[in-house]
């Protein structure tokens, strides 16, 4: 059975995504030891030499824009985050961990996956590093009265029937995002893989909570948009929250949403 | 702002950061102290511990029934070999949880 790392990376004028996948490969290397796949539509330069594979696709066409924060600065942009259901069709591996590019892995416990028996394990929890964020409380559901949330900013799955019907469905509701929208009560017009992710879960289970899929031996921690990073060393992210308490992670997987912070400091530490 | 007034949420500042960084410690730990076997999750604790140690104690150790992570049931054919197994994590886990926290007091609001 063949295990990798599948990213994708399609940049906008903001943030360059395949700089800050090659980052994340070299991290991935460096505590997994996983073959990385790199998925874009975007040119990649000789630098950028952490990946195993690279499959170039089309650059998938969407009028999504967010407003992408640096802390206090924002920016309007484009937001490409429609080939992440076209995972199970693209990854060349058999076993595959799927991460955003600014999930940082600083430990070998996603490593674990690979003794699970599951065919698919993703996170229901998300944790901000303050342990105090309105965030946190606020993500449990999709909606006020909707289903459970879970979030597609990593996840591990093995080719099965199982989980080849969950990435059909998957596409299916990305591809009719307006009723599915409508029908689990969801407010933002975005399309959003998370949302995607736990109706599809639902559907699945025959419109029910069970028991599958079980959660990832990693739980996951997260800093925001308006939280400052401040600098990487030695495997130590420095943050300002939002807050303004400092913060210190070490060793430990992160989601860095301030993407713009991040490439900040990918920059200076290539 | 009042000079003492203004030291006093300073100080307040360095703790909540010091708070939090424990916090962030001690499930760094409990993560760490995921371990698998035959497929099934187990989080390793005091009381999975023990319950290793009863069947030890009785001298039965070739088979016992063991609750995984989500209630299911799996088969453990070596108890002994489990135990040296999940409590020689748990050391390690717990021996780096009291370096780092030990390095944490020593800085307790330099971060």
């Amino acid at each position: 059975m063949t295990k990798g790392v599948l990213l994708f990376a399609h940049n906008n004028s903001t943030v360059d995504y395949v700089k800050q996948a090659n980052f994340c490969a070299g991290q991935i290397k460096k505590h997994l030891d996983l073959p990385v796949c790199l998925i874009t539509s975007d040119k990649f330069n000789e630098d950028h030499n952490n990946f195993n594979h690279v499959i170039v696709v089309e650059k998938p066409s969407t009028d999504q824009t967010k407003r992408f924060y640096n802390a206090t600065h924002s920016y309007e942009d484009t937001w490409n985050n429609t080939s992440r259901p076209d995972a199970y069709s693209l990854t060349p591996y058999d076993e595959t961990i799927v991460m955003d590019t600014d999930y940082i892995v600083a430990n070998s416990n996603l490593n674990k996956v690979f003794e699970s028996k599951e065919d698919f394990l993703i996170n229901y929890k998300a944790q901000h590093v303050d342990f105090e964020s309105r965030y946190t409380e606020e993500m449990k559901y999709v909606s006020d009265t909707g289903i459970e949330m879970c979030w597609a900013t990593v996840f591990y799955f093995k080719k099965t029937e199982r989980t080849r019907i969950l990435f059909d469905l998957i596409n299916h509701i990305k591809n009719e995002w307006e009723f599915y929208r409508f029908k689990y009560q969801i407010l933002a017009t975005n399309y959003r893989n998370d949302f995607a992710f736990a109706i599809a879960i639902h559907m699945i289970n025959d419109f029910a909570k069970t028991s599958w899929p079980k959660q990832l031996p990693s739980k996951l921690f997260y800093t925001t948009d308006k939280d400052s990073v401040d600098s990487y060393v030695d495997n130590k992210w420095n943050f300002t929250l939002e807050r303004g308490t400092k913060c210190q992670i070490k060793d430990m997987n992160i989601h860095i949403m301030n993407k713009i912070g991040l490439n900040k400091i990918i920059d200076q530490y290539e | 702002m009042d000079e003492s007034l203004s030291k006093s949420l300073e100080y307040a500042e360095r703790l909540s950061t010091f708070n939090n960084q424990l916090k962030l410690l001690k499930e760094k730990c409990l993560e760490n102290n995921i371990y698998y076997t035959q497929g099934h999750q187990f989080t390793i604790d005091l009381g999975l511990i023990n319950y290793c140690l009863t069947y030890i104690n009785i001298k039965k150790t070739n088979e016992a029934i063991f609750l995984d992570d989500y209630q299911h049931p799996v088969k453990i054919t070596d108890i002994k070999s489990f135990h040296n197994d999940i409590t020689d994590l748990y050391q390690r886990n717990l021996n780096q949880y009291l370096v780092e926290y030990n390095q944490l007091v020593k800085d307790k609001g330099e971060i």
